[in-house]
């Protein structure tokens, strides 16, 4: 029921100001640097050098491959820890299990990132549980599962805090089809597979892949985790980002931007497919 | 599923209260080897700001949730009720800053901020929290607007209401749930930035995560330790009581 | 349209509340605190706020300094000052460098604390105030003013831009319950590492200033000593010699914690490192720092200190004044105090911070003098004459940025 209104023009004005000056002012500034053009130093002509400089660098490449598989791990992972979580509750949760389940949504990105440190660590608390059961001797015989080359510790943060996120996304739909559908799928004789295929999948999708695409944008663009848990080198995108704009020396400041803007790309990206793709078949599936 | 929960979410956490009482703990102990209050005995004393950080952060976090409520809610109810063109751009804008990181965009604001004495201080602060709060309760408010039944604000009117007493006793309760759980993510999403406040409140403005990044990226357990159950338990508090609050207004609605 | 209308009053009376810098109304100056007498500047930062710029990882650094030096300086001087935490000093100087660009002449900053490559940055970009060290009483009564650790600062020229503050010299930390016999020259460590794999990593030196030290230190011994590199910077003698230096850290590599794929980004994760029992040694500029820690229990307790016995680098940190400073009046009278005798003794007592004191101990008032002798430092810190025969000293800021840029390059991120 559309009604009609005074312009919604001004309804949206101070949102679109907000957003407009602060968000796209910002990326603008940041675009314009990252072609050199800094007008306090006195720079005013554009170049391509730090653009072509960062592109030919190989440490920027392999901060790209590290931050895009982590991003796409953390994302399977979470999205299906997510999913399985949701069902969970839709079938047989209680309210405090619903709470327990968004514990990880008060705590911050840093104090997960510590709970990683203390428990995953090799001389953190799993480590020390298994001395005790006498599996290792000294902690370099506990698998490396922070600062490590696979990322595994920065993956596994992600996939505690994302996972119940993900579930509270994913969980409408399952409860409003509610315990009704599944149980009339049993009834006329469907496996679990099949459950899964032909009722809890199709309900989830549209929600699953914006869930997706927000987990991926959120994890390529974070800071914080792979700050704490990244090792010395290749860094993420987004800690080089941070690294070379706070360095005294000036010439690395557009070399920054450039990396912001990549970083701006590749969510955008994201959002675009949302919108463009997903939200449409969003739309249509509420008339079903 | 009580205990699997309890075990995933729950039991990370308890290490923490063990770490801000610990005096020495070392490999290859399970438990710590002394006891000490020094952590929270230093969180305590002026010295260590627990108290300005929590006010600061407190503060951000309410000034934030208020903007985004004024400037929030009529966009959603123009997103949720109105067609009109250029919607699909809009759209577009407002879901931006949920997915691409707002730290770029406020490193490209920096230098514009200094130029206008925002850095700094909480103002700026502020500021730079919307970015990535705000189109969240956009989100909720246009969700929440969407669901409304025009009908049932035409039938207070012709009860005699006037529309504000319509917009207080018909849409308002009907739009509350929605705008309660978005208030309640734009409040949690302000009071857990650490990139953003850095860079625009240059250090001076310290909130919590300030306070607490520097002894998680190293430094004192036993304090790391403490700051964390002080930043986490209160969040908890908050969530559960909106919960609560939650559930009992949708009850009294359905009455 | 009155959504409008509420909409801007609530932002204009939010942005009104919103808290600014605490006012400090420094009156368009009468006089120059740089030239005026001291009794004018001292009556000009009366009642005024100074605000400090300091690194805040350390609980004990920050208790001292909100509670003695505040109480004293409220007491002395009037002054109310305020500790600003920082991550690092780099980021204060990136603060001032960006204040600088957009023309931002009131700052919020009074005092800096800094040294080596920060404060050359900071002259170099004509961020700092000065000069003002002969302008304090303190430092002209009780500082050896043309000492070189005094006089220069990682061998450019300080000219009063900036005040000694504190001493420091590198020490290797370590656990004599696990190590009965600490190594005395990299020869012997690298022997060590490779007999305990796993238990020894370093400080990645692009990111932290303690394991740039340790590289600096593992260059002086294997290219045959500092004197190569003292005087002006040379870029090409330090690339003639540096492969010495790079091919010793790449063979220790593999006995190295988590075999050296990655280290520590800064001392404090290394110190967590040591904490836990994962690694065995550790290292500091502050000499003192090891007792500091064991009395938190952060360190076990016997924990000690060794030095190599070719000497380990020293130097000294320091206080200087922003360019853009509010309160530079204030910012002088904080500095004479902290500068001062009594406060240098009571920094240097581990209890409160363990900083080695940087005044002339021969200029010292007779009750200071004595009061150095009585400091109880405890087992884990070796005396300071046994330091002071094993010093080397820096060497100029240049060589550090390309020494780092080059240890990235060929140990970091070497296959």
């Amino acid at each position: 029921m559309w009604r009609r209104q005074s312009s919604p023009y001004l309804l949206l004005l101070p949102a679109l100001l907000v957003l407009g000056v602060l968000f796209l002012g910002g990326l603008a500034v940041a675009f314009e640097q990252s072609l050199g053009v800094m007008p306090a130093l006195g720079r005013l002509s554009p170049t391509l050098d730090y653009v072509r400089i960062v592109l030919a660098s190989r440490e920027f490449w392999t901060g790209f491959g590290l931050t895009a598989y982590i991003a796409l791990t953390a994302t399977v992972l979470a999205c299906a820890a997510g999913l399985l979580l949701a069902v969970g509750l839709a079938a047989a949760g209680s309210r405090s299990d619903t709470l327990l389940a968004r514990l990880p949504l008060v705590v911050p990105h840093t104090v997960a990132a510590y709970l990683t440190m203390i428990w995953l660590s090799q001389s953190g608390l799993l480590a020390r549980l298994a001395f005790r059961a006498g599996l290792i001797r000294e902690p370099g015989g506990f698998p490396a599962l922070v600062n490590d080359p696979y990322g595994l510790g920065i993956i596994l943060t992600y996939v505690w805090k994302e996972a119940p996120f993900a579930a509270l996304m994913l969980y409408p739909p399952l409860a409003a089809a509610g315990r009704g559908l599944l149980d009339a799928a049993a009834t006329l004789g469907a496996g679990r597979l099949q459950r899964w295929r032909h009722v809890i999948l199709p309900l989830v999708a549209p929600a699953l892949g914006a869930v997706a695409l927000i987990i991926f944008s959120y994890t390529f663009g974070a800071y914080e985790v792979p700050f704490l848990l990244g090792q010395t080198y290749p860094r993420t995108l987004p800690v080089a980002a941070v690294e070379r704009f706070l360095s005294p020396d000036l010439a690395d400041r557009p070399v920054a931007m450039v990396y912001n803007l990549v970083i701006t790309l590749m969510t955008s990206a994201a959002v675009w497919l949302y919108l463009g793709r997903l939200a449409p078949r969003l739309e249509r599936g509420k008339g079903t | 599923m009580r205990r699997l929960s309890l075990l995933w979410f729950g039991l990370p956490l308890v290490p923490l209260v063990l770490w801000s009482v610990a005096f020495g703990w070392r490999w290859p102990d399970l438990l710590p080897a002394a006891w000490s209050f020094r952590a929270w005995h230093y969180l305590g004393s002026p010295p260590a700001g627990l108290g300005p950080a929590v006010a600061e952060s407190l503060f951000i976090a309410l000034a934030v949730t208020l903007l985004a409520l004024l400037i929030g809610v009529p966009a959603g109810k123009a997103l949720g009720t109105c067609t009109f063109r250029g919607r699909r751009a809009v759209e577009f804008l407002f879901y931006l800053p949920i997915m691409v990181p707002g730290a770029s965009a406020a490193m490209g604001l920096q230098p514009w901020l200094i130029r206008l004495g925002l850095t700094d201080r909480p103002a700026g602060v502020v500021l730079v929290h919307l970015i990535p709060a705000l189109p969240y309760l956009i989100r909720a408010a246009t969700a929440g607007y969407a669901a409304l039944d025009p009908l049932v604000e035409q039938q207070a009117r012709t009860l005699g209401a006037t529309p504000a007493q319509a917009w207080r006793l018909v849409v308002l309760p009907a739009l509350a749930p929605a705008l309660a759980a978005g208030a309640g993510l734009v409040f949690i999403i302000s009071l857990s930035q650490y990139l953003l406040t850095l860079l625009i409140g240059g250090g001076k403005v310290v909130t919590l995560p300030l306070l607490l990044f520097p002894f998680i990226s190293g430094g004192d357990r036993a304090i790391g330790a403490a700051l964390s159950l002080v930043f986490t338990v209160p969040g908890l508090l908050l969530f559960w009581l909106l919960d609560a609050w939650l559930r009992r207004y949708r009850l009294e609605v359905r009455l | 349209m009155r959504y409008l209308s509420w909409l801007l009053a609530v932002v204009v009376i939010l942005s009104g509340c919103a808290k600014g810098p605490a006012p400090v109304p420094v009156k368009a100056a009468p006089a120059d605190p740089a030239t005026a007498p001291w009794s004018e500047v001292v009556a000009q930062a009366r009642d005024h706020e100074v605000s400090i710029y300091m690194w805040g990882g350390s609980d004990s650094i920050n208790t001292w300094m909100d509670t003695y030096v505040s109480g004293q300086v409220k007491a002395k001087y009037g002054v109310t000052l305020k500790r600003v935490p920082v991550a690092a000093t780099a980021d204060a100087i990136n603060k001032l460098l960006g204040e600088k660009q957009a023309g931002r002449t009131t700052g919020s900053a009074d005092l800096v604390w800094i040294n080596g490559e920060n404060f050359k940055a900071a002259r170099q970009g004509d961020l700092l105030w000065g000069p003002f060290a002969e302008r304090l009483p303190s430092f002209t009564a009780y500082y050896d003013t043309k000492a070189p650790d005094v006089a220069s600062d990682f061998g450019y020229p300080v000219e009063g831009y900036e005040v000694p503050w504190g001493k420091a010299q590198f020490v290797m930390t370590y656990d004599s319950a696990k190590v009965p016999n600490p190594p005395k020259s990299f020869a012997e460590l690298a022997a060590w590492v490779k007999a305990h794999p796993g238990r020894f990593t370093y400080p990645a030196p692009s990111t932290d200033f303690t394991g740039s030290a340790f590289l600096r230190m593992a260059l002086y011994e294997t290219t045959g000593g500092y004197q190569h590199y003292l005087g002006a910077y040379d870029q090409a003698k330090l690339e003639a010699k540096w492969q010495k230096t790079f091919d010793y850290l790449n063979g220790l590599r593999p006995y190295l914690w988590r075999q050296g794929t990655t280290y520590p980004e800064n001392l404090a994760k290394l110190d967590q490192l040591y904490a836990d029992g994962e690694v065995w040694m550790s290292m500091h500029y502050d000499p003192s720092a090891a007792a500091n820690l064991i009395a938190k229990g952060t360190y076990p307790a016997t924990t000690r200190t060794f030095l190599f016995d070719a000497g380990t680098i020293a130097n000294t940190h320091f206080l200087a004044v922003p360019f853009n400073a509010p309160n530079k009046a204030g910012a002088m009278v904080v500095a004479d105090f902290l500068l001062s005798p009594e406060a240098q003794l009571s920094k240097f007592d581990p209890k409160n911070w363990g900083d080695f004191p940087a005044f002339d101990p021969a200029k010292a008032p007779a009750g200071v003098k004595d009061g150095l002798t009585k400091i109880d430092l405890g087992p884990a810190v070796l005396p300071p004459a046994v330091l002071a025969q094993h010093r080397v000293p820096e060497i100029e800021a240049d060589y550090l940025k390309h020494l780092q840029d080059g240890w990235t390059r060929y140990v970091a991120q070497a296959k």
